[in-house]
């Protein structure tokens, strides 16, 4: 029981984070319960894309109320998002657990380096603007769907650049509308998990409860902190987790 | 006809979709921690005796269904976009949702398959 006490806890502390950062619990999730754990990875992509339909769920009511995320663009978006989620889920279920965790690492040091460069939006994302570059857009949101369900990553930081700086989106409504698509991304390649037979029920259990908790949580706390210094700490969190997951890839355990 | 319907019909679904399948979910999980060793610890897919399970307070099959509606919230999200674009007489977006919403219905029939 001690253990389970342990995942909802630790998830619920990434939710916190996740909501803060603005990233997906998945980063955290899938290397938390792979290497301290030791379920094995498909099961905890599993977990990670479920807390992902969780957590997306509750940031997203509030912007849609507060009408902050492009519907229009994130549901027209979906239609490669979602497609490379089915691909991706599908892939999954035939790559072995080693390259998994070698593909996971080198995400995670993209993260990285895109935590360390990303500035907090400022901008006015009410003044009127034109979605541009839908084709290359819509190929970045495939591969982005694609590592979501190969992963159980969210995706956000490769959405966000792309809609931000390809496609000419205010960085406030890009992030808005890649939380809003974050969801269906994750649901579209979750039932291939589950139907696979890679949910572990009580483990998802408690780990999805505590990042809906936590991120519901770290979403007020959002105005009253400040992001900078928990955001470099957390990069170097990430990087470390990164090379765990590089070593687990290669079967150096360190652990 | 409102056109900020389906900004309110998505946030409507978002809001109750999710908190109705967290709270089914602790419902699952305070059974479990009241009678931990009826849980079989493990994978698991709807099963063979998932409904009766179910009748009969399983926290098995009470966490499953929690989880099982957490996944389909997103489904009925498109769904309430779609619908909404369709009151507002929105036909490029009707399509693109209903698109949308069949990616999804062929996901869950490939996922099926796999069984």
């Amino acid at each position: 029981m001690l253990e389970y006490l342990v995942i909802f806890l630790v998830c619920g502390l990434f939710g916190v984070f996740s909501s803060l950062l603005g990233i997906g619990g998945g980063l955290l999730i899938t290397p938390f319960l792979t290497l301290v754990f030791k379920i094995p990875i498909h099961q905890a992509i599993a977990t990670s894309l479920i807390a992902i339909i969780a957590t997306s769920s509750a940031s997203a009511t509030v912007y849609v109320q507060q009408k902050l995320a492009d519907i229009k663009l994130g549901i027209t978006l979906e239609l490669a998002t979602v497609s490379g989620a089915i691909i991706g889920g599908f892939l999954a279920g035939l790559i072995g657990p080693d390259a998994l965790e070698i593909l996971f690492a080198l995400v995670l040091v993209y993260v990285s380096i895109w935590m360390l460069r990303k500035n907090n939006p400022t901008e006015n994302s009410q003044h009127t603007y034109q979605a541009k570059k839908y084709p290359l857009g819509f190929l970045i949101s495939f591969v982005a769907g694609n590592l979501s369900g190969l992963l159980g990553i969210g995706g956000g930081p490769i959405k966000v650049p792309a809609m931000y700086l390809i496609m000419r989106v205010p960085l406030k409504v890009a992030s808005a509308t890649s939380n809003f698509m974050l969801g269906v991304t994750a649901s579209a390649s979750c039932f291939l998990y589950y139907f696979r037979g890679e949910v572990n029920l009580p483990v998802s259990g408690v780990a999805v409860l505590g990042a809906f908790l936590g991120a519901s949580w770290g979403s007020h706390l959002m105005f009253s902190v400040k992001t900078d210094l928990i955001r470099k700490l957390f990069v170097g969190f990430l990087l470390l987790l990164a090379l765990s997951m590089f070593l687990k890839g290669i079967n150096l355990n360190i652990y | 006809m409102d056109k900020e319907f389906s900004y309110k019909t998505t946030a409507l679904v978002l809001k109750w979709g999710s908190c109705l399948s967290i709270l089914i979910l602790i419902s699952g999980l305070i059974l479990f921690i009241i009678n931990p060793s009826s849980f079989q610890f493990g994978v698991t897919s709807l099963g063979k005796n998932f409904w009766r399970n179910l009748i009969s307070f399983d926290s098995q099959a009470i966490i499953n269904l929690g989880i099982l509606l957490l996944m389909l919230v997103p489904f009925f999200r498109v769904l309430a976009i779609g619908i909404g674009f369709v009151i507002e007489k929105d036909k490029k977006y009707s399509l693109i949702s209903g698109v949308v919403l069949l990616f999804l219905i062929l996901g869950i029939f490939l996922a099926l398959s796999q069984v």
